[in-house]
């Protein structure tokens, strides 16, 4: 039975020994943080709340979905800043337009039940590895906003999940929004997972491409305890942009699995299939973003 | 700090204690409201379906205290005075309800798919459903179910 939570019913129902704390704008919440390390915090509440019901006590929990505007997505030149409290859902249905590759691979994210509480800045801290739109957010070359006392830092997104569960937020840090360029060309996610909805993904690889440059951007999730960018398979296909044939394709595929040297070997699967995965999903996800290319 | 929210119409007011269980547990053990169901508590299986303000989720990954000053609707809330609302009707019929364990949710979902997509494929279907699961009947009957729910609606929707 669950540690917290178990007891009689009705309004004498055993309560819960945790303290809420519930900041409404983002300098309490920087207040809170810096008041409070040890508070967990809690926004969509996907990630969070599964530990409480396993029975993890932290010593306060510090909720931002209140903080007025953090669901806020605008726009700075040619980058949407989406406010950390930015969910899938809102991605899915408001910013397919300008961020196609972010959307995508949202839409591969669990169900709409999930997808409608859970938020981006959450999954990258969290620092799962199989995060979807990790990938997209690679690929985007995306960045994340974070607020503390020290004051305001950005970090590139694969540069800040660093491995499995863990993140580049330094104590009292706050992530207040995620800036990701507006895309320039024809995106895709392909993923591999055990089901149709509501799985984590063994391997999912995002392509974007940039035609005025004649390049390619790509990240890798899944299938190592951190994203991973291809930098090999990104200069292949700048070097082969004009004639890019099967050969370059399939040649496109090796380099992005060859570029995962470290991968996860767990219950989903061993470390040479997510390799195998890498490619297969990589060669795919090129197909299709250069069908797209006008 | 009070908690308010109202479940179904109805006003409640939760004390601090109970703003850290989640929704789901302060629906079914403090207010006795049991059309959320407790199946797997993590998020998985839907059986704990609600809206908040309109949008579908999960309770069980719902602090109680995030639902302040929100409107709360489970599938208790659904049906009218003396007919049950379309969707309900069209679970009943299509015998899409076995043991009904995962009904209410089922329900709540389908109620929010068809607001999104009148005309659902199969397809949209098996995706806008993707967050519930059904133990019982194999799915044949609900996709039967939501697709004369929608014919039911649509045809509402144009009297």
């Amino acid at each position: 039975m669950r540690a917290l939570w178990s007891g009689a019913t009705g309004a004498d129902s055993q309560g819960s020994r945790l303290t809420l704390l519930r900041p409404r704008t983002l300098d309490e919440a920087l207040a809170a943080r810096a008041d409070r390390p040890d508070a967990l915090v809690v926004a969509g509440g996907t990630g969070v709340l599964p530990w409480l019901t396993e029975g993890l006590e932290p010593p306060a929990l510090l909720d931002l979905s209140a903080v007025a505007g953090l669901r806020d997505v605008t726009r700075d030149g040619d980058v949407v800043v989406l406010g950390a409290g930015v969910t899938y859902t809102q991605v899915i249905e408001d910013l397919d337009g300008v961020l196609p590759g972010l959307a995508a691979a949202a839409r591969t994210i669990a169900g709409r039940q999930v997808r409608n509480r859970a938020t981006l800045a959450g999954a990258l801290v969290l620092a799962d590895p199989s995060g979807d739109t990790l990938a997209a957010l690679v690929a985007a070359r995306a960045e994340v906003e974070l607020a503390g006392a020290a004051g305001a830092r950005r970090v590139a997104v694969e540069d800040f999940v660093i491995a499995a569960g863990r993140c580049a937020l330094g104590p009292g840090e706050l992530v207040v929004a995620l800036r990701v360029p507006v895309a320039d060309g024809p995106t895709a996610y392909a993923k591999a997972g055990a089901r149709n909805a509501m799985a984590r993904a063994v391997c999912g690889v995002a392509v974007a491409l940039h035609p005025a440059r004649r390049t390619l951007t790509a990240g890798v999730v899944g299938a190592a305890a951190h994203p991973v960018v291809p930098h090999a398979a990104e200069e292949l296909v700048a070097r082969r942009w004009g004639a890019l044939d099967d050969g370059a394709v399939t040649a496109f595929g090796a380099l992005v699995a060859e570029a995962v040297d470290d991968p996860i070997a767990d219950v989903r699967g061993s470390g040479a299939y997510r390799r195998h995965l890498a490619g297969v999903l990589a060669a795919r996800a090129l197909r299709r973003a250069w069908e797209d290319l006008p | 700090m009070s908690v308010t929210f109202s479940v179904d119409g109805e006003a409640y007011e939760i004390a601090d204690e109970h703003a850290t269980l989640s929704l789901l547990r302060v629906l079914r053990d403090v207010l006795q409201i049991t059309a959320a169901k407790n199946a797997c508590e993590q998020g998985e299986c839907g059986s704990c379906t609600v809206a908040i303000d309109g949008e579908l989720a999960c309770a069980c990954l719902v602090l109680a205290g995030q639902a302040d000053g929100a409107s709360v609707e489970t599938a208790a809330g659904l049906a009218g005075a003396g007919s049950l609302h379309p969707v309900q009707e069209a679970f009943v019929q299509a015998g899409a309800v076995q043991c009904g364990f995962c009904t209410p949710g089922f329900v709540m979902a389908t109620r929010d798919l068809l607001a999104r997509n009148a005309d659902p494929s199969d397809d949209d279907i098996r995706e806008g459903l993707a967050g519930n699961l059904c133990r019982c009947t194999g799915y044949h009957k609900i996709l039967d179910a939501v697709r004369a729910a929608a014919v039911a609606l649509r045809e509402d929707a144009e009297t």
